[in-house]
């Protein structure tokens, strides 16, 4: 693999997604529905600051509450996941629907080269996206005379990076797809089956079927019928069991949760997320200063997965581009 | 156009549909995700059952306190229906398969060349697109009954069989679950007449649909608050006279009126709302219809006497937008497949 030959192949790639109709499109829509976030959590952080102000509320807003909504946006939205997405079905499986890319590998080039240079040039192009919208959003941070002190700006940097992670995931996630399916819109349906497994099927179903099958039913309904019939010591004694039962069950059930919720992307980008942009009714005190061990201890296992799905799906795409048979 | 050949295509598509792996994939999906949403229900259901089953009667116990139960209705069969309506609103995933069904209905055929040779066949460009439009609804008529059935089915090996009283509610749902399907799939199919590949049409397909059941809801608070300025009552502090004060409520009370409008005028531009709406009150109407007084007394469903007129003031709006969707997301890819050049 020659650098200079992956420069080239990556450069091009970045040109052609940013200047396409597509990207240009894209872009347009996440500023809208940014904007329309960050003109909310303005709103709100303007509200806090006057109920503050007038001694209502001891509660200092931090100007992190705004971006709150900004990375709603991006991840629970979908948002984000879609304009990624858009960027890579096409990428390997538009090459051979159109047969370009017989002629691209009849160049002097390895075939890893195309692959990396590819993604590196996707990526790119998605951190101008978001980079764009972050600069949008700080824009009218200061517009509203909102400054945010050094320690906000680099925790807004932290977030700008965790998002640019959350698109290059998806990213992966749709190149993958592209490698393995014969054309483009099998890869985008594969795509949001994939999504599906990951985001629905496993945390929600998989959690209430695990759940269901691993603890039985919950007491809860029993309880409610004992507690009102309840008039003698025994059944106070049975009562008392129950609740005990009850609060395992429910601890059991919220570490079922837990677990299944990690499979899911954007689940791990809202945790990840949620501890240094917290929402406006969460914020006491301000920004809270957070410390490195305090915040590996509170998400160490949604890093781990969130860091692991791009790996996995480029390691993926990258093997089986390696090997594809392409006459 | 002649409606024999418009049948004929309507069948062909139809079939083309109903047996591609891609449409059974996705009513696994819908299944599923229908399936996790109405468990939700039932379990919720079940609680409710067990609060009715101890608040029937109020009673006295040794110490003389009075103990009544904590249910404020009596949970109906068709509560567990709300499932379906939070399955469709709730994910992405449950009307994919409309769009996944709409969004290469005509650039598959163009990319594949066949779109040629299918008109030079004697038959009209209206016959195409209509019986292609028809084919789809038959087809997501039926997983929608699948999934009807399927949940009945359910309910049924469970023991809880729907009164008589409730099947006309179940069957305008079955009808606006269609309804809001065939928005989708007219819109997927929108795109994919005026993109020239599959993928780019489900891209913008997948676009508009997230405009139009997001955006709407989103912008809503910040328009009203464009339009009608800040709250009154923010600046209210403590030490006002009390005739102030009463002229400020007087406001408040108009300034809130009018926000409640704006907010639920510009909900309506979003399909998924007015589903959700629609769904909501057939599904859950001790709730929905009494929401301003919601846990101050008994409501049982059976009793309340929702008349057909009450149900056309409340909703009727809602109702008529869901029809528009697919009528101008159809009419705009009738007239754009008319006058396509497809040389």
């Amino acid at each position: 693999m020659g650098v200079h030959r992956l420069a080239i192949i990556a450069r091009k790639e970045t040109l052609d997604h940013i200047t396409s109709k597509k990207f240009l499109l894209l872009l347009l829509m996440l500023s809208i529905v940014v904007g329309i976030g960050a003109i909310n959590g303005i709103n709100d952080y303007q509200g806090n600051l006057e109920r503050y102000k007038s001694g209502d509320s001891s509660n200092i807003p931090s100007p992190l509450s705004i971006i709150s909504p900004v990375t709603e946006a991006i991840g629970y939205y979908g948002f984000g996941a879609i304009i990624a997405i858009a960027l890579g079905f096409d990428l390997v499986a538009g090459e051979k629907e159109t047969r370009s890319l017989r002629s691209l590998l009849s160049h002097p080039l390895y075939r890893d080269e195309i692959i990396n240079g590819k993604a590196i040039g996707g990526i790119l192009a998605l951190t101008i996206a978001i980079t764009a919208v972050f600069t949008l959003v700080f824009a009218m941070l200061l517009i509203q005379g909102i400054v945010p002190s050094l320690y906000e700006f680099s925790l807004m940097l932290i977030i700008w990076l965790i998002t640019i992670v959350f698109l290059a995931s998806n990213f992966a996630l749709a190149l993958m797809a592209s490698v393995i399916a014969g054309t483009s819109s099998n890869a985008l349906i594969l795509t949001l089956i994939i999504l599906f497994v990951l985001s629905f099927f496993i945390p929600v179903f998989g959690a209430k079927f695990t759940v269901n099958t691993m603890l039985g039913d919950n007491p809860r309904d029993e309880i409610t019928i004992v507690r009102y019939y309840a008039n003698s010591e025994e059944n106070e004694e049975y009562l008392e069991r129950l609740e005990d039962k009850q609060r395992d069950y429910n601890q059991k059930e919220s570490a079922i949760n837990d677990f299944l919720s990690l499979f899911s992307i954007q689940s791990n980008y809202s945790a990840l997320t949620g501890v240094f942009a917290k929402p406006p009714w969460d914020c006491i005190d301000g920004t809270p200063i957070l410390s490195f061990n305090e915040v590996i201890n509170k998400v160490w296992s949604e890093l781990l997965f969130f860091l692991l799905y791009p790996s996995l799906f480029f390691g993926i795409a990258y093997v089986k581009f390696m090997r594809m048979d392409l006459r | 156009m002649t409606a024999e050949r418009v049948i004929l295509i309507a069948k062909k598509e139809f079939n083309d549909y109903i047996t591609s792996r891609r449409y059974i994939a996705l009513l696994l999906m819908l299944l599923i995700v229908i399936g996790a949403s109405t468990y939700g229900a039932f379990d919720a259901y079940n609680s409710e059952l067990s609060d009715y089953a101890v608040s029937g009667s109020t009673v006295m116990d040794e110490d003389g306190n009075i103990n009544s139960g904590s249910a404020c209705y009596r949970p109906a069969p068709i509560n567990i229906f709300r499932g379906i309506v939070m399955g469709l609103v709730s994910y992405v995933f449950g009307p994919l398969i409309a769009i996944a069904m709409g969004f290469d209905a005509i650039t598959k055929e163009r990319e594949s060349g066949s779109i040629k040779s299918l008109l030079s066949h004697p038959l009209y460009r209206d016959e195409v697109i209509n019986g292609k439009a028809i084919g789809g609804i038959l087809a997501l008529t039926l997983a929608v009954t699948t999934v009807f059935v399927f949940i009945v089915a359910i309910l049924l090996i469970n023991g809880i069989v729907p009164r008589l009283d409730e099947l006309p509610g179940i069957a305008v749902l079955w009808a606006i679950s269609i309804i809001f399907l065939t928005g989708c799939f007219a819109m997927a199919m929108m795109t994919s007449v005026f993109t020239r590949t599959s993928g780019m049409s489900l891209i913008y397909a997948l676009i508009i649909f997230f405009a139009f059941a997001y955006l709407a809801p989103a912008i809503a608070p910040s328009v009203s608050g464009y339009i009608l300025g800040p709250d009154p009552m923010a600046e209210v502090s403590d030490d006002i006279p009390y005739e102030e004060y009463e002229l400020l409520a007087e406001d408040a009370k108009g300034y809130y009126t009018s926000e409640r409008v704006i907010i639920s005028g510009v909900n309506h531009l979003s399909i998924k709302h007015n589903y959700g709406e629609i769904g909501r009150a057939i599904t859950t109407p001790s709730v929905y219809w009494n929401r301003a007084i919601r846990g101050d007394s008994f409501l049982d469903y059976a009793e309340m006497g929702i008349s057909f007129e009450d149900f056309m003031e409340k909703l009727g709006s809602n109702i008529l937008m869901m029809f528009i969707y697919p009528a101008v997301f159809f009419g705009i890819s009738y007239v754009r497949f008319m006058r396509i050049d497809l040389r």
